[in-house]
């Protein structure tokens, strides 16, 4: 697995971009600033903008429990928080995803 | 995800229709067998025989050891390549890891660029099992992008084999020297290094300490009785200088080189490296060895594309093994 690490403090426009560009099976949003809400929303958005509207995004950072469903009804595909810290379960989840919207069997 | 075919792509590119980019680095760098003979149609496309001659786009090779400034060079000279009007691909070559066979791709992170300039694309991309060198999806990719690019830029870190392979798939080759680092100058003197068409001092607000490494790579390049090679000093941070130099330094190596040779060694020296990551040493001698390959590569169209010099040697392989059962 390749991963391009972008940096932070990023806008949306930028992610998206870099997104499709890229030509990647998946987006991880990491923030913590608690403006999640706006923004996981807005990258979204960006993405159909730009042509990117199939790349699965998960979201993982400082997110209260009670915006884990708007934000998968916006369109994130999995939330992560602090709770989560069992690494390769989250990587088998990841790989699962992509296999899933790419229509090939998930190795084990 | 359904992806349209590689032809259609090519087709595109050839159009120069800048948003197939990203399709057709997906296709290039899927290295499965079903997707093999699509990568092919795509470059079929492009290629000189459809293109009317060789693709138009620049295709600049910028190598250096890491932390030279590469990635804050590329920033302003994408920008001034933009403001001159002219579309900028950027294709950033990291590492892979031996151990788990996947990479960390940061230097798109360094990279200063607007998400909403159609004209820019950067791409990143894994160098893959070859230490320190090209991807077979890099050559590729170089190739079918300069149809739709006035510009296509190879970054790769280091000095050495690297370095070799861009100066194959590349028309002019950049390397990137910071100021009092000294390696450049020991590369070229121990002939680590071949050399380049364009030397890069990065760091020029350095002053003085700038100064000297332009006078010392000019004494090396004398040394060696190479007095033509520039040496351009920039400053990448704003107010960036040199930049007017350095585009102009690139433009007229371009211009004296004689493109369709270029490129049709290119071609025929990434067949046989592509064919040697597919088949190997046993390969190799089934043809003959390396200089009984290249001569068997000299004699075909020049026009020919990578994917079809790969079949030719492929095919050669295969009727020479029939006459010669000893052979591999």
């Amino acid at each position: 697995m390749d991963v391009v690490y972008e940096g932070i403090r990023l806008t949306p426009a930028q992610i998206a971009r870099s997104a499709v560009d890229e030509g990647v099976h998946v987006i991880g949003l990491s923030i913590l600033s608690g403006s999640h809400r706006g923004l996981i929303p807005d990258v979204i958005e960006a993405l159909r903008e730009a042509g990117g509207g199939d790349i699965p995004v998960v979201a993982g950072g400082i997110i209260p429990a009670a915006d884990v469903e708007p934000l998968k009804r916006a369109g994130v595909a999995a939330v992560y928080t602090p709770k989560d810290y069992e690494l390769t379960r989250i990587l088998r989840d990841v790989v699962a995803l992509v296999a899933e919207r790419n229509g090939v069997p998930a190795a084990a | 995800v359904s992806a349209p075919g590689g032809a259609v792509i090519g087709a595109r590119l050839r159009e120069r229709d800048l948003t197939a980019a990203p399709a057709a680095l997906n296709l290039l760098e899927n290295r499965t067998p079903e997707h093999r003979a699509d990568a092919a149609a795509l470059l079929a496309e492009v290629a000189p025989e459809r293109l009317g001659g060789e693709a138009p786009g620049h295709v600049v090779g910028v190598t250096g050891p890491p932390g030279a400034g590469k990635s804050t060079l590329l920033s302003a000279l994408t920008a001034a390549w933009r403001d001159a009007g002219r579309t900028v691909a950027v294709l950033a070559v990291d590492p892979s890891s031996k151990r788990s066979g996947g990479a960390l791709l940061g230097d798109r992170a360094r990279i200063e660029a607007d998400p909403a300039d159609r004209g820019l694309f950067i791409r990143s991309t894994a160098a893959g099992e070859r230490l320190g060198g090209l991807a077979p999806a890099t050559r590729a990719a170089a190739q079918a992008l300069s149809a739709a690019f006035d510009v296509v830029v190879i970054e790769t870190v280091g000095v050495g084999q690297s370095e070799t392979d861009v100066a194959q798939a590349a028309d002019t080759v950049a390397v990137v020297v910071q100021p009092g680092s000294g390696d450049a100058l020991q590369f070229l003197k121990s002939g680590i290094m071949e050399i380049p068409d364009v030397l890069v001092v990065t760091k020029a607000d350095l002053g003085q300490v700038a100064q000297r490494a332009r006078r010392d790579l000019h004494g090396a390049l004398r040394s060696l009785g190479v007095r033509a090679t520039p040496v351009v000093a920039v400053a990448s941070l704003p107010p960036a200088t040199g930049f007017d130099a350095l585009v102009a330094a690139l433009d007229e190596h371009r211009a004296g080189l004689d493109l369709p040779a270029t490129r049709t060694r290119a071609r025929r020296l990434g067949a046989l490296a592509d064919f040697l990551a597919e088949h190997g040493e046993r390969g190799l001698r089934a043809l003959g060895g390396r200089r009984a390959a290249e001569s068997w590569l000299a004699e075909q169209d020049p026009a020919l594309p990578e994917p079809a010099l790969v079949r030719v040697l492929e095919e050669r392989a295969e009727a020479r093994r029939r006459t010669r059962p000893d052979l591999p």
